[in-house]
């Protein structure tokens, strides 16, 4: 089954999660910092997506984190992963296409397509 | 102690937003939320701090640590929930940080998620309205009665208030942003609250339904009966007869001015539900027959008008 776009705070929860467990709130700074301040994920949204994503067993609870907050950390499942690359491999082949036609390089037009 | 002030506005699910701009405002005006509820709200006199509010609709939390968790990580303080779903909570404001601080939805998808989850779950509900509005509109219109009238401005009410819902959260959910006026949803309850009254006003008329009954009663020297019918509420009424006599009966129902507004004559007769339309006042219901030869003559005669 063809899986659909992500959304961007989809993108980033599993992206800062690819790296090791992480809590809701780290999530949300580092997702932050990546985009330079341009995805921010607000806690409606966070509680949203994460909850989807555990129904679907993209993450899972990974228990509490340790110190004094002891917030409550995530990790990404196999099945997380595999959407991640296969939403990665789909953005790459749109920025090709993109450099394709606007990035100057030979480009040939197939005569039989309308 | 500091003063409190409790508020009934009500606010519409879908202008939400809305409830959070007032919110935002009283907070500024030094009433800070404590409580928040549909109809009852309840406010804390506190002028020394300033809160930014949000407000979150989930029906059901499966989680609720890990729901409050997400929230307070972002220095969100929560501060309850109302029976039918929302989440309120609160941020003190810090006029440096910017308005993306003081949002709970960030992303015009999750922005709208709101709205469309308030549609799905009041779209079916609102089909189902939809069909019990046209059958009572078809029940009025074969028999009309203020009973069946009652019900159905109590319906279209009700059904209206959720059209009104599902179009703005429609254009929530397709526009974003754009949203008409605030819903005034007290002229919506005045329209319900009037069909409950005609409702009420109708059966409660109707309680003192009429009956006379003779059985194996036995004639004298009087031909006649009579019985006084008073009718409070003016309405559609109907008629039951059931008569078994040894002779002919007449069975008349008179109003004030001695006018018959029903008649029906014979030995045996049953009646079932004959529909007369009965203004306020007093009628006269008389049972008699011409027959000469009444002595010892018996009848069974019952007239219900309910």
């Amino acid at each position: 089954m063809k899986q659909e776009p992500l959304t961007e705070s989809y993108f980033y929860i599993l992206l800062c999660l690819a790296h090791g467990p992480n809590h809701g709130y780290g999530i949300m700074q580092e997702t932050a910092a990546l985009s330079n301040g341009r995805v921010k994920i607000g806690s409606g949204t966070m509680y949203g997506a994460t909850s989807n994503m555990l129904k679907k067993k993209w993450i899972a609870d990974y228990g509490n984190e340790q110190g004094q907050e002891r917030r409550r950390l995530y990790q990404l499942l196999p099945a997380g992963r595999e959407v991640l690359e296969v939403e990665i491999q789909r953005l790459r082949s749109l920025v090709e296409n993109a450099d394709l036609i606007l990035g100057g390089r030979a480009y040939v037009k197939n005569k039989d397509l309308p | 102690m500091s003063r409190i002030k409790i508020c009934h506005d009500a606010y519409a699910a879908w202008d939400y937003e809305k409830e959070v701009e007032d919110l935002n405002k009283k907070s500024e005006e030094g009433w800070q939320l404590i409580h928040g509820g549909c109809f009852h709200s309840k406010f804390e006199e506190n002028p020394a701090v300033r809160y930014r509010y949000q407000l979150d609709f989930q029906l059901h939390v499966e989680n609720k640590m890990r729901y409050r968790e997400l929230f307070k990580e972002q220095g969100w303080e929560y501060i309850n929930s109302s029976f039918n779903g929302w989440h309120f909570f609160r941020k003190p404001y810090n006029p440096e940080l910017p308005e993306e601080e003081y949002e709970i939805y960030m992303d015009k998808i999750s922005k709208t998620e709101i709205a469309q989850r308030w549609f799905r779950m009041y779209a079916p509900l609102e089909a189902v309205l939809l069909i019990v509005f046209l059958i009572c509109t078809v029940r009025l219109i074969i028999a009309p009665e203020l009973l069946r009238l009652g019900i159905l401005i109590e319906t279209a009410g009700v059904l209206a208030l959720g059209s009104k819902g599902l179009i703005d959260s429609f254009r929530v959910i397709k526009g974003g942003e754009s949203r008409g006026a605030k819903t005034n949803i007290t002229r919506y309850i005045l329209v319900v609250l009037l069909g409950f009254a005609i409702l009420t006003a109708a059966s409660f008329g109707r309680a003192s339904g009429i009956a006379v009954s003779w059985e194996n009663a036995a004639f004298e020297n009087s031909g006649e009966w009579f019985g006084e019918v008073e009718v409070v509420i003016p309405d559609f009424y109907y008629v039951d007869a059931d008569c078994s006599s040894e002779i002919p009966m007449h069975v008349i129902l008179m109003d004030e001015e001695g006018e018959p507004l029903f008649e029906k004559a014979g030995e045996s007769f049953t009646i079932k539900n004959r529909r007369v339309f009965l203004q306020k006042g007093v009628y006269t219901l008389v049972c008699r027959t011409d027959e000469e030869n009444i002595q010892n003559k018996t009848v069974n005669l019952k007239v219900n008008i309910s």
